[in-house]
């Protein structure tokens, strides 16, 4: 699990082209929007591609359920874990 | 018959009045006059209708100016003399400069007949301008010399009660710009008030000046760093000191005030309209030039009538303006809007945020449309802001700011990308073009850079290596030092930037490293373009010595491929 969870953080670094932000800047348990790591709804889109293209999940229309699963890199890993079928 | 294209004390002045002072000589109105009918025979011969005007020296300038609009004919002006300019006009050169098919007027000696176009007009749109800076790609601005001379006219009748006929007026502003062409040389000329050619760079010039009354036509891109010199002393009496070009903040008036020991003047204008609005900074009330009509359209955007416009219509800017009863107070640019991702993102919204900040002291923002479409900011940090950086290092840093801002905008509008600067890129005409943000941002960014010298074919650049940081990226971790490799790219593309080389670099010999160069070093870099050799001749030196050195060969051009396949 814990190479799942770098593999995600590495896989938003390089997604959003996040400028001077490694592995360890992101913390498994900070949320991904507002007050965390500050992403944006643009940002989601994309990241929402990026999980489809490396591990086939598709995330759902449902705006709440997305947000939980953005929650933190432990939350997303946890549902890429369950739900990845490449 | 009084030639309504001149002027009037080049007709009126006395010959041995003092026109201008060419580095402290003084040059009488007979000289100017002779100077001019030799110009006029030179231009006469070009047979031209349209030349391209640049040179330098303030004094050639305006020689070639009014010879033109004696002639009829029209100068269109560049900014500068760059490879850049060249490509982009198909018209001779005129003045001391590179490509000039007429760098001086001495050997036109004897008749010549006039130039057989146009008799000299009033009305003839003598001049052409082109808008710089913030707004993107140029548009020309045609001029008559009426325009003007009306200008001249208003200025004088505002500021010359003040100013006794031997006031000097010296600029720190460019004169082939609307401001510096108005407020440098045609109000004096117009007046008759004597004026230093040569332009003062640096505000510990103005130290040189001779203990007379002179009058400052400056920007706030000088006024800053003369309130921020330790020591100021001039033997010169200011009576009034004028700025335009961008804001002067409240804190940089107030100094320079009290140093220049005279009231500062703050202009507002365009290269259109030109001068509009005038206040006494800091804090005075903006009040509009005699025969000048203000009002706001729907979107609060302040529109002009003026006597200086061409026509009687109003004229539409960007800039949003309140008015109470005391007068107008300017608020920014309305048209700095950035399209991200289909949201409509107001720049200037997110630095008036970003100043409110404590750690912030100045900030420009951009958008960057790539891969995805995000706004970039340049931002100048108060001693705070520093402190602040040091402590939670720049990702956290970048992260922090966002989350400040982030109470009162929208996320999407916030800054994705980071630059913490020394100093805004500000240009010559003191305003912070958007493209030189944008550079900030590339990826293989050249560092800011200052020329210091320059010839047709040789160059001094100042350097700031501190603004280039990822330059030093892991090399090394333990100390950082600029690598050899940078060090070459940045000279043959500073090179290929400022001098017209042919050709592909094909060659590098006698390269040296004799020095690390460390991103606080005080580094300059000359080069020097050997045309006939297709050689580059370049030097990283400091008070060291020299840190680096080497020569680049060119091939000759490629053949373009046949057009037929």
């Amino acid at each position: 699990m814990l190479a799942l969870i770098d593999e995600i953080k590495t896989l938003i670094i390089e997604t959003l082209n996040l400028e001077d932000v490694t592995v360890a800047d992101i913390d498994t348990d900070a949320p991904l929007f507002a007050e965390g790591l500050g992403l944006d709804s643009i940002d989601a889109l994309e990241l929402g591609v990026a999980l489809h293209k490396r591990y086939g999940l598709t995330l759902s229309a449902e705006a709440e359920e997305t947000r939980q699963h953005f929650a933190s890199v432990r939350h997303l890993a946890d549902y890429v874990a369950v739900h990845r079928n490449r | 018959m009084n030639d309504l294209s001149l002027p009037l004390p080049l007709s009126s002045a006395p010959p041995d009045a003092i026109a201008f002072y060419r580095n402290t000589v003084p040059v009488s109105y007979a000289a100017l006059r002779a100077d001019l009918a030799a110009a006029r025979r030179a231009l006469a011969r070009l047979e031209a209708p349209e030349v391209v005007l640049y040179d330098a020296d303030a004094y050639a300038f305006l020689v070639w100016l009014i010879a033109c609009w004696q002639n009829g004919q029209t100068a269109l002006l560049a900014v500068d003399d760059l490879p850049t300019a060249h490509a982009s006009f198909s018209l001779p050169w005129v003045g001391h400069c590179q490509g000039s098919v007429l760098p001086d007027w001495s050997d036109s000696e004897g008749e010549a007949a006039a130039f057989p176009g146009s008799p000299p007009q009033f009305d003839h749109p003598g001049l052409v301008l082109f808008t710089s800076g913030s707004s993107g790609t140029p548009n020309r601005v045609p001029k008559t010399p009426r325009q003007l001379y009306r200008e001249a006219e208003l200025l004088q009748q505002v500021y010359g009660n003040a100013l006794p006929q031997d006031t000097r007026f010296v600029g720190t502003v460019p004169h082939q710009h609307m401001f510096g062409l108005s407020f440098r040389l045609i109000w004096p000329l117009c007046a008759g008030y004597p004026i230093i050619s040569e332009p003062f760079r640096y505000p510990e010039e103005l130290g040189r000046l001779s203990a007379a009354p002179h009058v400052l036509i400056s920007s706030p891109a000088t006024l800053k760093r003369l309130a921020q010199l330790e020591t100021f002393v001039s033997p010169a009496s200011f009576l009034t000191a004028f700025s335009a070009g961008s804001p002067l903040h409240d804190s940089v008036a107030t100094t320079c005030a009290s140093r220049l020991a005279t009231q500062m003047i703050e202009i507002y204008g365009s290269t259109e309209t030109p001068t509009v609005m005038h206040r006494i900074a800091p804090g005075g009330i903006w009040r509009e030039l005699p025969d000048v009509t203000l009002a706001l359209d729907d979107h609060g955007c302040l529109k002009i009538r003026s006597p200086l416009l061409p026509d009687d219509d109003w004229f539409q800017t960007q800039d949003t303006a309140v008015c109470s009863d005391d007068g107008w107070k300017l608020i920014g640019r309305a048209d700095r809007v950035a399209k991200i991702e289909g949201h409509r993102v107001a720049l200037g919204a997110l630095e008036t945020a970003l100043l409110a900040l404590p750690e912030v002291t100045e900030a420009r923002t951009a958008p960057l449309y790539r891969e995805r479409d995000e706004i970039v900011a340049a931002v100048v940090l108060s001693d705070t802001g520093h402190a602040q950086l040091q402590a939670l290092g720049k990702t956290r840093f970048d992260r922090w700011l966002r989350q400040r801002l982030s109470a009162s905008l929208n996320r999407i509008a916030l800054p994705r990308r980071w630059r913490y600067l020394s100093a805004l890129p500000y240009n010559a005409m003191g305003k912070v073009a958007t493209a030189d943000i944008v550079r900030l941002f590339e990826r293989q960014t050249l560092p800011p850079v200052t020329v210091t010298a320059r010839a047709a074919h040789e160059m001094a650049l100042v350097l700031a290596l501190r603004d280039c940081p990822h330059a030093f990226d892991g090399h090394f971790p333990q100390m950082a030092i600029l690598p050899g490799v940078i060090q070459v790219d940045w000279a043959l593309r500073l090179a290929q930037r400022y001098f017209p080389i042919e050709g592909r670099f094909s060659d590098l010999r006698r390269l040296r490293f004799q020095r690390i160069l460390r991103p606080d070093d005080q580094v300059s870099l000359t080069l020097r373009f050997l045309p006939e050799k297709k050689e580059v001749h370049f030097a990283y030196t400091s008070a060291y010595g020299v840190h680096s050195q080497g020569r680049a060969s060119f091939d000759h051009p490629v053949a373009a491929p046949s057009a037929t396949s």
